[in-house]
């Protein structure tokens, strides 16, 4: 080798591990100033009024009216969390035990209903068992009133049970299928391995998928606001507060007093996290597509009616949605109609041109700082990253009304004052979903052979060479279906962002929520229908390319 | 000397690792580190390739100090343990992969080199194939190409053929060799097989819990062991007490004779087709014969024998750690 090579390949080295540092100290720039910032921010509201110190705002959360909603919360909460589980317990286990089309078509359907904007399930509920609802008054004759707590709590529970049992399911697809086997050879009853070994196998997945709910419930107030009536809970309260008072102070308390719940949850979460590492799942190939846990007798009953009745009650809601978007029933029948169309309001297009771009980019970033997140912390094994790592799981796993009020707290006054700017919406839905890529990416990483970036230093590649030749080729999967869920979730979400949005960036979903607000149902079930079907068709579309360049790559 | 190890340490917790090494190695031969899991070989390997720092020591290539040389700069290539071979790459891009980053090659020069690399392993017309298409013996194949496509100066081989089947692994074995002495390449080879130790190497380095125990050619190695510990994991031994000093002999060296008057009795036979293991006990001292053929597998369990050794081969006992 001349001396002209080697002096260009010693540039190039060089060059390529200040890119590298380059690199993480953004990904830790990142983490720090929209991840940890807003979180001590929100404390520090809560305990400041004026530049000086107080628990003033923690006073007033002791008062009998406070103490009322925080009942109210744990109710409602406590409800809506144990139902969802256990149905979802349900539901995972026949996406499961199932086999061949009846199994895809259950996954395929908890995939599918993950797409949904929110309150479509109140929408439909009051259209449906309202007041005038098409079920209860108009073929039952009834006048029933939808609102209070019982209807936050199925809302609530239609609203996260496929998420629910999607994490659920994951806990059962890393069994080691060889246990199940073991216990049938052994002459259990499906009902005692049922209990006697994939319930306490998948506990922990079981608890960290109640506490998770239990905190996003908690921190719900879009459901209550929507279907409460006069019943309030602490999230509605913190919401109020803020939208219409502007008392950071207050709702930063109340925000600070959620979070034992996601505390618990976390903890639930690491140790299924952590039981998943030890145990590597057998996978089905040596039996093909038969279930290593077939359904039958009880458990195949009770498994069977409550997913009949999960997907019964999905497809009212998706049918209503759609009818409802094209019907009117004021006069006591349906007539077609296109009218909600002309109502739509004139930021709708702008809102929605907002909602595709914001969520577009904040998926692509989110998805690639998520794959580099793990890649620093778990492959390059670089001290101290397990700390940043832990800081960019916190915005995934704390009430999102606490997350949107640090973005307000923290970025609302110099120096860094950026709200009201697109930068704040984008930055908040990208931070909030880090951790899902970086999830699937720690995954990914465990079934790479840790030598190939050994063997790729040895034939002479550079830090960069290696990230971008190797690494990111090898994670393309991880980025898009990482890609797929974060943008569906940025498109239909609206925890925190309601905060951080302000005339001219508003967001469809928000619009959505505006809507229901004011009653205009018909007009509230065509921006349903439209995030829906762009949210689906992007779906689609990105799964194929996904499928397509899996072959092509071969 | 071409390579020189002066030192060399690298610890790990639970006392693993290497614990000093001292070893020279001329240009051209082919270098044998054996020993079981965690006696260091692979991390002398990992410390010659540049992966790992050592705690301390020096390692010289061609007098020039490489010991801080990072693997990308190092004119060293490995073959790893699983290839270690990208997935996402065709065969002839994996072997382009080290022409293009290590040689600073354009990609339109490197295929052509890349070809002929391809063509001295046996595999043209693969060019194309995935990785996942193609079996593990190829596999093993494109990983020495895309290791000597960068013309290194050594080239290191950890277990290499340990993924293969038994007669896949022979095969490959003369392969190896062949290759071996028609480049005229320095290559160190690490593996726990004594029977590859044997049969490829022009010297074995026998290492026990970090430290080079014996060094020499395969029959210094077999019939001169230095301690109890070389004889019994390069071949299997049976130690007698001989004019006062303790000897190893070569169950291959017992010979048996039917007797039904004989003090010996066979306690256990195996029969392993080419050559059948006996176990055989006077009382008070048992010992392992081996017997080739089919005349020798005629004992049964049970049978009276005579028995006795033809050579023997000291093993020094001041060497002598396991004793």
């Amino acid at each position: 080798m001349n001396r002209h090579t080697e002096n260009r390949r010693n540039l190039r080295y060089a060059r390529a591990e200040f890119a590298d540092r380059l690199i993480l100290a953004l990904v830790l720039a990142g983490i720090a100033l929209f991840i940890l910032y807003p979180i001590v921010s929100v404390v520090a509201t809560s305990f400041f009024k004026d530049g000086r110190f107080t628990l003033e705002y923690y006073r007033e959360l002791a008062t009998p009216k406070s103490l009322k909603l925080i009942k109210n919360s744990l109710w409602v909460s406590t409800l809506s969390s144990v139902f969802t589980t256990a149905a979802a317990f349900f539901i995972a286990l026949a996406a499961f035990a199932e086999s061949g089309k009846r199994r895809s078509f259950i996954r395929n359907g908890l995939l599918l209903t993950m797409i949904s904007p929110p309150f479509v399930s109140a929408l439909a509920y009051i259209l449906l068992f309202g007041r005038r609802g098409i079920i209860t008054h108009q073929i039952l004759g009834l006048s029933v009133n939808p609102y209070g707590w019982h209807g936050i709590v199925i809302l609530q529970v239609i609203g996260s049970v496929s998420f629910a049992a999607l994490m659920l399911l994951n806990s059962f697809d890393n069994l080691d299928q060889r246990l199940i086997l073991a216990s049938r050879d052994l002459g259990a009853t499906p009902a005692q391995t049922l209990f006697g070994v994939i319930l306490p196998l998948v506990r922990p997945g079981l608890l960290s998928v109640l506490f998770m709910l239990f905190t996003m419930n908690l921190a719900d107030f879009g459901t209550p606001i929507v279907i409460g009536g006069n019943y309030k809970v602490l999230a509605t309260e913190a919401y109020t507060q803020v939208i219409s008072t502007a008392n950071l102070g207050r709702a930063s308390a109340i925000s600070v007093l959620m979070v034992p719940a996601a505390a618990l949850a976390f903890y639930f979460y690491y140790r299924a996290m952590k039981m998943n590492e030890g145990n590597s799942g057998t996978g089905r190939a040596a039996m093909g597509d038969v279930s290593a846990y077939p359904l039958t007798g009880g458990v195949a009953v009770v498994t069977r009616a409550v997913t009949g009745l999960f997907f019964l009650v999905m497809a009212l809601k998706y049918g209503n949605i759609f009818l409802s978007a094209f019907s009117n029933t004021a006069k006591g029948c349906l007539d077609f109609t296109l009218d909600y169309f002309g109502d739509l309001p004139r930021s709708q297009w702008s809102s929605f041109r907002h909602s595709l771009v914001y969520s577009a980019i904040a998926a692509a970033v989110a998805s690639l700082l998520g794959i580099l997140l793990s890649y620093y912390t778990h492959r390059r094994k670089i001290r101290g990253m397990r700390g940043a790592e832990f800081l960019a799981s916190l915005p995934h796993i704390i009430p999102g009304t606490f997350y949107g009020l640090g973005y307000v707290a923290a970025f609302s006054h110099p120096p860094i004052y950026i709200r009201g700017t697109s930068v704040i919406i984008i930055a908040n839905l990208i931070f909030r979903q880090l951790s899902l890529t970086c999830k699937s990416a720690n995954a990914a990483f465990t079934g790479l052979n840790r030598k190939l970036e050994d063997a790729a230093r040895d034939l002479g590649a550079s830090r960069m060479d290696i990230l971008g030749g190797i690494i990111l080729p090898l994670l393309r999967q991880i980025f898009v279906t990482g890609f797929i869920s974060i943008f569906t979730s940025c498109m239909t979400s609206v925890g925190a962002i309601i905060f951080l949005i302000s005339p001219g960036k508003n967001v469809a979903s928000a619009e959505l929520f505006q809507s229901i607000e004011n009653g205009r149902y018909g007009v509230a079930s065509v921006q349903a229908v439209f995030i829906i079907l762009v949210t689906v068709s992007i779906n689609l579309v990105s799964m194929n390319l996904l499928k397509r360049s899996k072959r092509g790559g071969k | 000397m071409f390579l020189k190890l002066k030192g060399l340490k690298k610890l790990y917790e639970e006392e693993k690792g290497l614990k000093y090494l001292d070893l020279e190695i001329e240009k051209g031969s082919f270098v044998t580190l054996l020993g079981p899991s965690g006696c260091g070989k692979t991390t002398t390997l990992n410390l010659l390739g540049g992966f790992i720092r050592p705690d301390s020591g020096k390692i010289y290539l061609e007098g020039d100090d490489i010991t801080d040389l990072p693997p990308e700069r190092r004119p060293v290539s490995t073959v790893f343990q699983s290839y270690a071979l990208f997935p996402h790459l065709n065969v002839l891009e994996n072997v382009c992969y080290g022409l293009r980053y290590f040689r600073g090659m354009k990609k339109k020069d490197a295929i052509p080199a890349a070809r002929e690399q391809l063509k001295i392993v046996g595999l043209e017309g693969y060019e194309k194939a995935a990785i996942s298409e193609i079996s593990g013996g190829q596999q093993q194949r494109v990983a020495l190409a895309r290791a000597m496509a960068t013309g290194p100066k050594i080239l290191l081989l950890d277990e290499p053929l340990s993924n293969l089947d038994a007669g896949l692994r022979v095969q490959l074995r003369e392969e190896l060799k062949e290759l071996q002495k028609k480049l005229g390449i320095t290559m160190i080879f690490v593996t726990h097989d004594q029977e590859e130790a044997l049969s490829l190497s022009d010297r074995i380095v026998v290492m026990e819990k970090g430290i080079a125990v014996q060094v020499g050619t395969p029959r210094e190695v077999y019939y001169q062991p230095e301690s109890s510990y070389v004889a019994s994991f390069v071949g299997k031994a049976n130690y007698v007490e001989c004019h006062g000093r303790q000897a190893v002999v070569r169950p291959e060296d017992v010979w048996m004779k039917a007797d039904p008057a004989g003090p010996f009795e066979v306690k256990s036979v195996s029969f392993m087709g080419s050559h059948t293991l006996y176990e055989i006990s006077d009382g008070t001292r048992t010992m392992k014969a081996d017997l080739a053929g089919r005349e020798g597998s005629s004992f049964r369990t049970g049978d009276r024998v005579q028995a006795g050794f033809q050579t023997l081969s000291d093993v020094s006992s001041s060497r002598d750690r396991n004793e």
